[in-house]
Protein backbone atom coordinates (compact mmCIF):
# COMPACT_ATOMS: atom_id res chain seq x y z
CA UNK A 1 0.00 0.00 0.00
CA UNK A 2 1.55 3.63 -1.15
CA UNK A 3 0.88 6.80 0.47
CA UNK A 4 -1.50 7.79 -1.73
CA UNK A 5 -3.43 4.60 -1.32
CA UNK A 6 -3.05 5.17 2.47
CA UNK A 7 -4.47 8.85 2.28
CA UNK A 8 -7.15 7.87 -0.48
CA UNK A 9 -8.49 4.81 2.79
CA UNK A 10 -8.47 7.74 5.47
CA UNK A 11 -10.43 9.78 3.32
CA UNK A 12 -12.90 7.36 2.84
CA UNK A 13 -13.16 6.71 6.45
CA UNK A 14 -13.17 9.93 7.63
CA UNK A 15 -15.90 10.78 4.60
CA UNK A 16 -18.06 8.18 5.87
CA UNK A 17 -17.94 9.18 9.32
CA UNK A 18 -19.62 12.68 8.40
CA UNK A 19 -22.00 11.35 6.55
CA UNK A 20 -22.99 8.79 8.88
CA UNK A 21 -22.49 11.45 11.98
CA UNK A 22 -25.44 14.07 9.55
CA UNK A 23 -27.90 10.74 9.35
CA UNK A 24 -27.48 9.83 12.98
CA UNK A 25 -28.11 13.81 13.79
CA UNK A 26 -30.79 13.54 11.40
CA UNK A 27 -32.64 10.28 12.16
CA UNK A 28 -32.38 11.40 15.64
CA UNK A 29 -33.89 15.14 14.74
CA UNK A 30 -36.89 12.81 13.04
CA UNK A 31 -37.67 10.67 16.03
CA UNK A 32 -37.72 14.00 18.26
CA UNK A 33 -39.94 15.61 16.23
CA UNK A 34 -41.93 12.62 15.84
CA UNK A 35 -42.03 11.85 19.97
CA UNK A 36 -43.17 15.53 20.40
CA UNK A 37 -45.82 15.36 17.72
CA UNK A 38 -47.21 12.50 19.44
CA UNK A 39 -47.64 14.66 22.50
CA UNK A 40 -45.51 11.52 24.37
CA UNK A 41 -43.87 12.64 27.71
CA UNK A 42 -40.60 11.11 28.28
CA UNK A 43 -40.64 10.16 31.96
CA UNK A 44 -38.30 11.88 34.76
CA UNK A 45 -36.92 9.00 35.01
CA UNK A 46 -35.79 7.71 31.33
CA UNK A 47 -34.72 11.06 30.99
CA UNK A 48 -32.43 11.33 34.11
CA UNK A 49 -30.83 8.26 32.90
CA UNK A 50 -30.05 9.61 29.64
CA UNK A 51 -28.53 12.30 30.80
CA UNK A 52 -26.94 9.97 33.38
CA UNK A 53 -25.44 7.75 30.59
CA UNK A 54 -24.66 10.59 28.11
CA UNK A 55 -22.54 12.63 31.38
CA UNK A 56 -20.62 9.30 32.25
CA UNK A 57 -19.64 8.98 29.13
CA UNK A 58 -18.26 13.05 28.20
CA UNK A 59 -16.46 12.24 31.64
CA UNK A 60 -14.60 9.75 30.00
CA UNK A 61 -13.68 11.22 26.64
CA UNK A 62 -13.51 14.93 27.95
CA UNK A 63 -10.78 16.82 29.83
CA UNK A 64 -11.60 18.39 33.15
CA UNK A 65 -11.90 22.18 32.16
CA UNK A 66 -9.70 24.48 34.24
CA UNK A 67 -10.88 28.40 34.29
CA UNK A 68 -7.73 30.18 34.94
CA UNK A 69 -7.65 34.06 33.95
CA UNK A 70 -4.68 34.92 32.13
CA UNK A 71 -3.67 38.28 30.62
CA UNK A 72 -4.32 38.23 26.82
CA UNK A 73 -0.56 37.74 25.58
CA UNK A 74 -0.40 34.95 27.64
CA UNK A 75 -3.37 33.41 26.24
CA UNK A 76 -2.51 34.13 22.86
CA UNK A 77 0.93 32.52 23.31
CA UNK A 78 -0.93 29.65 24.60
CA UNK A 79 -3.48 29.35 21.93
CA UNK A 80 -0.45 29.38 19.56
CA UNK A 81 1.50 26.57 21.09
CA UNK A 82 -1.74 24.47 21.51
CA UNK A 83 -2.50 24.91 17.72
CA UNK A 84 0.81 24.14 16.73
CA UNK A 85 1.00 20.92 18.52
CA UNK A 86 -2.25 19.75 17.84
CA UNK A 87 -1.17 20.45 14.00
CA UNK A 88 1.80 18.58 14.97
CA UNK A 89 0.07 15.89 16.22
CA UNK A 90 -2.30 15.39 13.63
CA UNK A 91 0.18 15.07 11.15
CA UNK A 92 2.46 12.84 12.83
CA UNK A 93 -0.72 10.74 13.83
CA UNK A 94 -2.16 10.62 9.85
CA UNK A 95 0.95 11.07 8.06
CA UNK A 96 3.69 8.42 7.97
CA UNK A 97 5.84 10.50 5.29
CA UNK A 98 5.60 13.20 8.11
CA UNK A 99 6.65 11.13 10.73
CA UNK A 100 9.42 9.56 9.09
CA UNK A 101 10.42 13.33 7.73
CA UNK A 102 10.37 13.96 12.17
CA UNK A 103 12.52 11.36 13.41
CA UNK A 104 14.68 11.85 10.20
CA UNK A 105 15.38 15.31 11.25
CA UNK A 106 15.61 14.20 15.10
CA UNK A 107 18.45 11.31 13.94
CA UNK A 108 20.42 14.29 11.82
CA UNK A 109 20.30 16.98 14.27
CA UNK A 110 21.38 14.66 17.06
CA UNK A 111 23.72 12.74 15.57
CA UNK A 112 26.72 14.30 13.23
CA UNK A 113 27.49 10.69 12.11
CA UNK A 114 24.36 8.91 11.82
CA UNK A 115 23.27 7.79 8.65
CA UNK A 116 19.76 5.88 9.50
CA UNK A 117 16.80 6.46 6.87
CA UNK A 118 13.20 5.65 7.82
CA UNK A 119 11.44 4.36 5.02
CA UNK A 120 7.80 3.92 4.14
CA UNK A 121 6.76 0.22 4.92
CA UNK A 122 7.16 -2.18 1.89
CA UNK A 123 3.76 -4.29 1.30
CA UNK A 124 6.18 -7.39 1.41
CA UNK A 125 7.01 -6.84 4.69
CA UNK A 126 3.82 -6.78 6.78
CA UNK A 127 5.36 -8.49 9.72
CA UNK A 128 8.36 -8.57 11.74
CA UNK A 129 8.49 -12.38 12.78
CA UNK A 130 7.03 -13.67 9.37
CA UNK A 131 6.93 -13.11 5.65
CA UNK A 132 3.91 -13.88 3.39
CA UNK A 133 6.06 -15.86 0.82
CA UNK A 134 3.24 -16.16 -1.65
CA UNK A 135 -0.32 -14.48 -2.18
CA UNK A 136 -2.95 -15.44 -4.98
CA UNK A 137 -2.36 -13.53 -8.04
CA UNK A 138 -4.42 -10.14 -8.40
CA UNK A 139 -4.57 -9.80 -4.85
CA UNK A 140 -3.96 -5.71 -3.69
CA UNK A 141 -3.01 -4.68 -0.29
CA UNK A 142 -5.51 -2.27 0.97
CA UNK A 143 -5.83 -2.28 4.76
CA UNK A 144 -2.33 -2.25 6.78
CA UNK A 145 -1.95 -2.67 10.52
CA UNK A 146 1.86 -2.31 11.20
CA UNK A 147 2.81 -6.41 12.71
CA UNK A 148 -0.68 -6.80 13.15
CA UNK A 149 -3.13 -7.61 10.41
CA UNK A 150 -3.24 -7.44 6.51
CA UNK A 151 -6.03 -7.30 4.18
CA UNK A 152 -5.59 -7.88 0.25
CA UNK A 153 -8.38 -7.90 -2.26
CA UNK A 154 -8.62 -8.77 -5.91
CA UNK A 155 -10.46 -6.85 -9.25
CA UNK A 156 -13.67 -8.94 -8.02
CA UNK A 157 -14.05 -7.93 -4.71
CA UNK A 158 -12.79 -11.08 -2.69
CA UNK A 159 -10.81 -10.28 0.63
CA UNK A 160 -8.03 -12.24 2.14
CA UNK A 161 -7.12 -10.99 5.89
CA UNK A 162 -3.70 -11.90 7.52
CA UNK A 163 -4.19 -11.54 11.39
CA UNK A 164 -0.81 -11.84 13.41
CA UNK A 165 -2.37 -13.25 16.70
CA UNK A 166 -1.60 -10.94 19.87
CA UNK A 167 -2.24 -11.16 23.47
CA UNK A 168 -2.23 -14.45 23.89
CA UNK A 169 -4.61 -15.52 21.29
CA UNK A 170 -7.33 -15.46 18.56
CA UNK A 171 -11.01 -15.96 18.71
CA UNK A 172 -11.90 -19.05 16.41
CA UNK A 173 -15.32 -19.59 15.13
CA UNK A 174 -16.17 -23.85 14.84
CA UNK A 175 -19.38 -23.89 15.68
CA UNK A 176 -21.33 -25.30 12.82
CA UNK A 177 -18.30 -25.58 9.82
CA UNK A 178 -19.14 -27.14 6.76
CA UNK A 179 -16.02 -29.15 7.34
CA UNK A 180 -12.94 -28.87 9.18
CA UNK A 181 -9.64 -30.42 9.32
CA UNK A 182 -6.33 -30.79 11.94
CA UNK A 183 -3.43 -30.42 9.74
CA UNK A 184 0.55 -29.78 10.23
CA UNK A 185 2.07 -27.33 7.72
CA UNK A 186 5.94 -27.44 7.88
CA UNK A 187 5.95 -28.91 11.40
CA UNK A 188 3.13 -26.76 12.78
CA UNK A 189 -0.15 -27.09 14.20
CA UNK A 190 -3.36 -25.86 12.12
CA UNK A 191 -6.90 -26.22 11.62
CA UNK A 192 -8.73 -25.33 8.28
CA UNK A 193 -12.29 -24.36 8.31
CA UNK A 194 -14.61 -24.13 5.75
CA UNK A 195 -17.44 -22.60 6.43
CA UNK A 196 -20.26 -19.48 4.71
CA UNK A 197 -18.51 -19.74 1.44
CA UNK A 198 -14.71 -18.81 3.11
CA UNK A 199 -11.78 -20.61 4.14
CA UNK A 200 -10.41 -19.73 7.53
CA UNK A 201 -6.95 -20.96 9.06
CA UNK A 202 -5.23 -20.71 11.99
CA UNK A 203 -1.46 -21.91 12.15
CA UNK A 204 0.37 -21.98 15.62
CA UNK A 205 4.23 -21.60 15.68
CA UNK A 206 4.99 -23.03 18.93
CA UNK A 207 8.54 -22.30 18.86
CA UNK A 208 8.22 -18.50 18.17
CA UNK A 209 4.76 -18.18 20.79
CA UNK A 210 2.61 -16.77 17.23
CA UNK A 211 -0.91 -17.75 16.08
CA UNK A 212 -1.18 -16.76 12.33
CA UNK A 213 -4.90 -16.49 11.15
CA UNK A 214 -6.29 -16.51 7.45
CA UNK A 215 -9.43 -15.90 6.42
CA UNK A 216 -10.28 -15.83 2.71
CA UNK A 217 -13.31 -15.61 0.57
CA UNK A 218 -14.01 -19.04 -1.71
CA UNK A 219 -12.39 -17.65 -4.56
CA UNK A 220 -9.40 -19.87 -4.69
CA UNK A 221 -9.03 -24.01 -4.45
CA UNK A 222 -8.24 -25.17 -1.09
CA UNK A 223 -4.65 -25.78 -2.52
CA UNK A 224 -4.01 -22.22 -3.22
CA UNK A 225 -5.33 -21.29 0.12
CA UNK A 226 -3.14 -23.76 2.27
CA UNK A 227 -0.22 -22.77 -0.05
CA UNK A 228 -0.59 -18.78 1.47
CA UNK A 229 0.41 -20.77 4.82
CA UNK A 230 2.70 -22.89 3.33
CA UNK A 231 4.84 -20.25 1.96
CA UNK A 232 5.15 -18.07 5.10
CA UNK A 233 8.50 -17.99 6.61
CA UNK A 234 8.82 -17.56 10.09
CA UNK A 235 12.25 -15.58 11.15
CA UNK A 236 13.64 -17.12 13.98
CA UNK B 1 -29.85 19.56 20.76
CA UNK B 2 -31.44 21.10 17.90
CA UNK B 3 -34.72 20.64 16.97
CA UNK B 4 -33.99 20.19 13.28
CA UNK B 5 -30.68 19.47 11.94
CA UNK B 6 -30.02 20.40 8.76
CA UNK B 7 -27.95 18.91 6.00
CA UNK B 8 -26.72 22.74 5.79
CA UNK B 9 -24.58 22.79 8.52
CA UNK B 10 -22.49 19.69 7.22
CA UNK B 11 -22.05 20.09 3.57
CA UNK B 12 -21.48 23.21 2.06
CA UNK B 13 -21.93 22.91 -1.47
CA UNK B 14 -25.24 21.50 -3.61
CA UNK B 15 -22.62 18.29 -5.14
CA UNK B 16 -21.71 17.54 -1.19
CA UNK B 17 -25.55 17.40 -0.70
CA UNK B 18 -26.54 15.51 -3.47
CA UNK B 19 -24.14 13.02 -1.97
CA UNK B 20 -25.28 12.89 1.24
CA UNK B 21 -28.98 12.41 -0.05
CA UNK B 22 -27.86 9.43 -2.02
CA UNK B 23 -25.76 7.88 0.84
CA UNK B 24 -29.31 8.48 2.84
CA UNK B 25 -30.97 6.87 0.43
CA UNK B 26 -28.44 3.73 0.67
CA UNK B 27 -28.58 3.69 4.41
CA UNK B 28 -32.50 3.75 4.29
CA UNK B 29 -32.49 0.61 2.16
CA UNK B 30 -29.74 -1.79 4.11
CA UNK B 31 -30.86 -4.19 6.50
CA UNK B 32 -30.96 -3.90 10.27
CA UNK B 33 -27.71 -5.27 10.73
CA UNK B 34 -25.55 -4.07 8.67
CA UNK B 35 -27.02 -0.53 9.57
CA UNK B 36 -25.82 -1.21 13.11
CA UNK B 37 -22.28 -1.94 11.87
CA UNK B 38 -22.28 0.90 10.39
CA UNK B 39 -23.50 2.55 13.82
CA UNK B 40 -21.07 0.73 15.37
CA UNK B 41 -17.89 1.54 13.55
CA UNK B 42 -18.56 5.19 12.45
CA UNK B 43 -20.85 6.73 15.34
CA UNK B 44 -19.79 4.78 18.69
CA UNK B 45 -16.55 4.06 16.87
CA UNK B 46 -16.52 0.90 18.74
CA UNK B 47 -13.50 -0.89 17.92
CA UNK B 48 -13.72 -4.52 16.02
CA UNK B 49 -12.76 -6.72 18.38
CA UNK B 50 -16.10 -4.78 20.28
CA UNK B 51 -17.95 -5.17 17.40
CA UNK B 52 -17.09 -8.76 16.80
CA UNK B 53 -17.72 -9.65 20.58
CA UNK B 54 -21.40 -8.29 19.89
CA UNK B 55 -22.02 -9.87 16.35
CA UNK B 56 -20.99 -13.10 17.83
CA UNK B 57 -18.36 -13.32 15.19
CA UNK B 58 -14.30 -12.86 15.15
CA UNK B 59 -12.45 -9.69 14.83
CA UNK B 60 -11.19 -10.71 10.93
CA UNK B 61 -14.67 -11.32 9.85
CA UNK B 62 -16.25 -8.32 11.57
CA UNK B 63 -13.16 -6.35 9.77
CA UNK B 64 -13.37 -7.66 6.33
CA UNK B 65 -17.60 -7.23 6.85
CA UNK B 66 -16.93 -3.28 7.35
CA UNK B 67 -14.28 -3.10 4.67
CA UNK B 68 -17.35 -4.49 2.30
CA UNK B 69 -19.82 -1.99 3.72
CA UNK B 70 -17.41 0.94 3.58
CA UNK B 71 -16.61 0.36 0.07
CA UNK B 72 -19.75 -0.20 -0.89
CA UNK B 73 -21.29 2.95 0.68
CA UNK B 74 -18.22 5.09 -1.16
CA UNK B 75 -18.94 3.64 -4.58
CA UNK B 76 -22.39 4.40 -4.10
CA UNK B 77 -21.80 7.36 -3.48
CA UNK B 78 -19.35 8.14 -5.99
CA UNK B 79 -20.17 6.06 -8.87
CA UNK B 80 -23.90 8.03 -9.35
CA UNK B 81 -21.81 11.11 -8.97
CA UNK B 82 -19.49 10.14 -11.81
CA UNK B 83 -23.22 8.81 -13.88
CA UNK B 84 -24.81 12.51 -13.10
CA UNK B 85 -22.00 14.02 -14.88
Amino acid sequence: MNTKEALQEQYEDAYLALLMDAYAREKAAALLKECEANDEAISDAFEEKCTAAIDAYFRKNQPVVRRFRLRKILLAAAMTVVIVCVLFTTAFAFSERFRNMTRNLMIETQEQYTDIQIQETDSSDLFSDMELGWLPPNFTLVEYEPDLTALFEDPEGHLLSVLRGYNGGIVIDTEDPDYMRELNINGNDAVLIYKKNSYHLTLTNLRLDLIVDIICDDCMTEEEFLRIAEEIRFYD
Amino acid sequence: MKDQITQDEYFAGEEQREEYRRFRDLMDGLSEEERALLYEKYVFRLSYAEMAERHQCTEEAMRMRVYRLRKRSIQTVKTKQEDGI
